[in-house]
């Protein structure tokens, strides 16, 4: 074992350690509690970073160590261009959130509690992109699912939270368990639990067999991805949750379905038992796209506006994997990188204007424009940005997810709705926009400033938004290396 | 070695982002003069650029894989001067009007449009020109955008925005769709190879295109977007909606011409509705004397006669009919302002004359039909706007209270009755209320779907979730709480039985005297073992 995969192990390990230490120091202050929250975290970006130019040599790197030997399965993680796309977005929005959250209200009462769960919330992530044992992966997709419910539960607003969490727990489960029923079916007739080898053999099931657990992913992942209609958990669970776990929610944890799309039916089964599905993955996209969206615009309520537009923006992401093209998956794949940064941003936008405000309902809210510039500035490119506003970054994601459309030869008139569709989002922006910032001023008394704890994170993330935006190359050419084992490398 | 085209790029693309900092960093230095000033040297540029000669460049730049190239063409080069010259005059002249309209963030935004406006005429590749384009859409729609207090801006812009952004989306619809057959990104190969794409594929692509030029160069019934840009933005900044982005629909016009030639008859009979539906409708509403604005709906008109002159095969001289239109637009922009009688009869000659020079460098190329429905309407157009030159501007006036108006008009009749049903059905009813009724639909939908069908599964969440614990509790009740009940009362009875069994056997003295049958049992049991 290199120290590289050694390295690798650490991705999980440290996390955890930084739990350890939060659940043994129960004296610690927030802002103590956060900033081993963030160093643990820390780890979790600077590794994969470091790992990099090995990747780049070796084009995986795997770490494995035995753990149930009688029953074949192990300790193995696997660091590929996939799962380090992934795992560097969930990563870099969970830091972003609870650096935010030193400026938040949330998370005050055992805040060492709630730091720990943060941490373990994101290490159910990074454990799941990492994941290279298929039970393995289903405990650390358990475990992102039980972290957030206890972060709802406890930290949640509103009398309503526990039966939100319900609601989030119960649909979420039921997407795992139609998942775990693959996992188990592939582990069954093929007697290992390593994706390695599941990969080599599980192309050869019966058809009727892979078509079944194509099936059964591809509804457990939407079900994450908070696809039309999957998606009753998402609007209930994001209002509730204390803001940083939101952004969570929202930039990272929806992001954890597509990869599950990406790593399970599209790299272990047979294109031909992936094709009768394609069609349905389009249209079921364009169905969420437009609904979330009209959603959206009916909303009243500030947090589920932007709620419902990751349920249209998940639209996008579907319908990019359903064309079943390259252009079409590396655009869902740089979709959700920069749906995770604009949303991040958006929700943040929307903490501070709660914060400043008091206010959840969008018709008593106006007229901030002239009162907060910065914040203005801020949502406006938030805004422009989730409308797929060139030269911001979701522009880029957006036009290969057409092309793909285009490319699938499936039928031009449902990509070119899917096109026109994207129109409803900036309907929906420009009224949350104007509604908030425009007009007489609502309510009438206002803090001076916006809480500059919130902002500065907030105005980074811009940066980084329009960073992203002006320099796709980078994560295109992630995107594209991370699709080469899909279908085999038949794309 | 010096190279003066990549020079005069540099020197065209960067220094309106240096105006941009001077006029945000300097109080000394009026924005009106950094602008003129940004104007000259981008100009001077320009003259440069045409000096070098048309060239494709490459750059060291890419986009998404594609390499980033520039397309230096006459065309372009000549069609941006003119509406630079256009603008110049416009900053100049409108000096002390403006003080008050423009604020430096209309200044800024007009600097931006600049450079990014040059990116959309010079790109050699589609996206990057589409980018362009877009930036430009924005920044025309952000110049009726002047304070956060005023709603009815706010208003203007989101309807100006999401016209535009339409034109865009369909023209990104055509440019994704030929790039997926092409393979490429590159303007003159993708509409070279455009031509031969298959019949169903050049319909789209020519579909998408049609409406991205209808909706730039706010042709009937886009023009709206222009009319409400034209109510709010200061004069100068208006440029940008009312000459660059038109000016810049004239280009992609221009370009794509081989693809409307190759395209089919009904494509062409598109075209030629397209010109006579838009020039009657023109024509009724301003019979109407619903607002009347030159500018929207001459230029309109006149933009209408380009395409019924592309469509019958463009001809000769058609980037001087495009620089006629753009000088024309200018014209009409100066002639509001300026009260002088001689300017307002160039304004009213030039279409005529524009019509008639290039009808007779074309003369030999268009069908003889055509050429007579060219001078009849080139002679109503006249009619028309010197009518309304006559006429006091009038508000926009509803239906109800123009029944009598109507009565007064020279025409009468039937054609008073047609345009008052265009009126009332077309106009108020479909494009004025039926836009109003059209968003008011949407957001019944959303609103009826948020309370149905959302609302509904909230419902159905809640009624599975009870049934769910009706049955739990059923269950519970059946399976539980019955089964352990029962099970009780037998334990119960069970060791009732037991009790009393063991009251009786306890009760009874032990009989010693048959204390050698189970030694007997334990001694044959070791004898079967050992034997």
């Amino acid at each position: 074992m290199n120290p590289y995969q050694i390295l690798l192990s650490g991705i999980t390990i440290l996390p955890v350690i930084g739990v350890i230490i939060l659940l043994v120091w129960r004296k610690a202050t927030k802002t103590q509690a956060a900033i081993i929250g963030i160093i643990s975290e820390s780890f979790a970006l600077v590794i994969p970073i470091v790992l990099l130019t090995t990747l780049r040599k070796e084009g995986v790197i795997l770490f494995s160590v035995p753990w149930i030997p009688n029953m074949q399965i192990s300790f193995s993680l696997e660091l590929s261009w996939l799962s380090i796309t992934f795992l560097l977005t969930e990563v870099l929005a969970t830091l972003a959130a609870m650096i935010y959250s030193l400026g938040d209200k949330d998370g005050e009462k055992n805040s060492n509690t709630y730091y720990a769960l943060l941490l373990l919330f994101s290490l159910g992530m990074s454990g799941t992109t990492l994941a290279d044992d298929v039970f393995l992966f289903y405990i650390f997709w358990e475990l992102m699912l039980i972290a957030s419910v206890l972060l709802i539960l406890g930290w949640g607003h509103g009398e309503n939270r526990f039966r939100v969490a319900l609601k989030y727990f119960i649909i979420t489960h039921l997407g795992s368990l139609m998942v775990l029923v693959c996992l188990i079916t592939l582990y069954v007739n093929f007697g290992t639990a390593s994706l390695t080898e599941l990969v080599l053999h599980a192309s050869s099931l019966p058809i009727n067999m892979q078509v079944f657990l194509t099936a059964f992913f591809i509804i457990g992942f939407c079900v994450k991805m908070a696809i039309f209609p999957f998606h009753i958990w998402l609007p209930d669970a994001h209002t509730v949750a204390p803001m940083p776990v939101t952004i969570i929610l929202a930039a990272a944890m929806l992001s954890m379905g597509t990869f599950g799309v990406l790593r399970f039916p599209f790299t272990l089964l047979a294109f031909e038992s992936i094709q009768p599905f394609a069609i349905w993955m389009m249209i079921g996209g364009l169905i969420s796209e437009v609904y979330g969206a009209l959603m959206a615009l009916a909303e009243q309520e500030i947090k589920r506006i932007v709620a419902y537009s990751s349920v249209s923006q998940m639209g996008y992401i579907l319908f990019g994997l359903g064309t079943l093209t390259l252009r079409g998956m590396q655009g869902a794949v740089m979709h959700v990188v920069y749906h995770a940064i604009v949303k991040a941003l958006l929700f943040m936008v929307v903490g501070i204007i709660i914060a400043v405000t008091r206010e959840r309902d969008i018709r008593n809210v106006g007229g901030l424009g002239s009162k907060l510039p910065i914040l203005t500035v801020c949502a406006a490119i938030g805004v422009l940005g989730i409308s797929g506003m060139p030269p911001l970054g979701i522009f880029n994601s957006e036009w290969m997810i057409f092309a793909g459309g285009f490319d699938s030869g499936v039928s031009i008139v449902l990509t070119v709705m899917t096109l026109i569709g994207s129109l409803l989002t900036l309907v929906y922006g420009l009224r949350f926009f104007g509604m908030v910032f425009f007009g007489v001023q609502k309510p009438e008394t206002l803090p001076e400033k916006s809480p500059r704890a919130l902002l500065v994170p907030t105005i980074a993330v811009t940066v980084f938004l329009i960073i992203e935006g002006l320099v796709p190359g980078p994560l295109l050419e992630w995107a594209t290396l991370g699709l080469t084992g899909i279908f085999g490398g038949l794309l | 070695m010096f190279d003066i085209t990549r020079f005069a790029l540099m020197l065209v693309f960067t220094v309106p982002f240096l105006m941009v900092i001077l006029t945000l960093g300097s109080k000394r230095v009026s924005p009106r003069v950094t602008c003129l000033a940004g104007i000259g040297v981008v100009m001077v540029g320009l003259v440069l650029l045409g000096v070098g000669g048309e060239a494709d460049l490459s750059t060291p730049f890419s986009f998404m894989a594609e390499p980033v190239t520039l397309s230096i063409s006459n065309t372009a080069i000549l069609l941006y001067l003119a509406s630079l010259l256009v603008l110049a005059g416009l900053v100049w002249r409108n000096q002390e009007a403006d003080q008050a309209g423009m604020t430096t963030y209309q200044w800024v935004l007009l600097n931006l449009s600049l450079s990014f406006g040059f990116i959309a005429f010079i790109s050699g590749q589609f996206m990057i020109r589409y980018i362009a384009l877009d930036i430009v859409g924005l920044l025309a729609a952000l110049t009726v955008l002047s304070t956060f207090s005023a709603t009815s801006g706010l208003r203007h812009f989101i309807i100006i925005f999401q016209i535009l952004r339409l034109g865009d989306l369909s023209l990104l619809a055509s440019i994704l769709l030929i790039n997926h057959l092409t393979g490429t990104l590159d303007i003159a190969e993708m509409i070279a190879a455009a031509v031969d794409l298959p019949a169903n594929v050049r319909m789209w692509v020519f579909l998408g295109f049609f409406l991205a030029v209808l909706i730039k160069l706010a042709i009937w019934p886009f023009g709206i977007w222009l009319d409400r840009a034209r109510k709010s933005a200061p004069r100068t900044s208006f440029w940008v909606s009312g000459l660059l982005v038109p000016a810049l629909g004239y280009y992609l016009l221009y370009r794509i011409v081989p693809i409307i030639n190759a395209a089919a008859i009904k494509q062409n009979l598109t075209l030629y509705s397209a010109f006579v539906l838009a020039l009657l409708v023109i024509l009724f509403t301003a019979l109407e004397q619903i607002k009347f604005d030159r500018l929207t709906q001459v230029g309109g008109v006149m933009s209408c006669f380009l395409l019924a002159a592309i469509a019958v095969g463009s001809g000769q001289f058609l980037l001087f009919y495009l620089l006629g239109l753009i000088l024309h637009r200018g014209l009409m922009l100066f002639a509001d302002e300026l009260s002088s009688p001689v300017l307002r009869w160039v304004r009213l000659s030039f279409p005529p004359l524009l019509n008639g020079i290039f009808l007779a460098a074309n003369l030999r190329d268009f069908p003889v039909a055509f050429s007579i429905s060219w001078v009849i309407f080139s002679l109503l157009l006249v009619g028309w706007d010197l009518g309304m030159q006559r006429k006091p501007v009038a508000d926009v006036v509803l239906p109800s209270e123009k029944a009598g108006r109507l009565g007064d008009e020279p025409f009468g009749g039937f054609l008073v009755s047609v345009a008052r049903w265009l009126n009332e059905k077309l106009e108020f009813g479909v494009f004025t209320h039926g836009l109003v009724r059209l968003s008011a639909f949407f957001h019944r939908i959303a609103d009826w779907m948020y309370h149905n069908i959302e609302g509904g599964m909230e419902k159905l969440w809640v009624w599975i979730g009870r049934k769910l614990v009706a049955l739990s509790e059923g269950t519970l009740r059946k399976v539980e709480v019955e089964a352990a009940q029962t099970t009780g009362s037998l334990l119960d009875d069970a060791l009732n039985s037991l009790a009393i069994y063991e009251k009786n056997v306890l009760r009874k003295a032990l009989r010693w005297d048959l204390a050698w049958i189970p030694f007997l049992l334990v001694v044959i049991l070791i004898m079967l073992f050992v034997l």
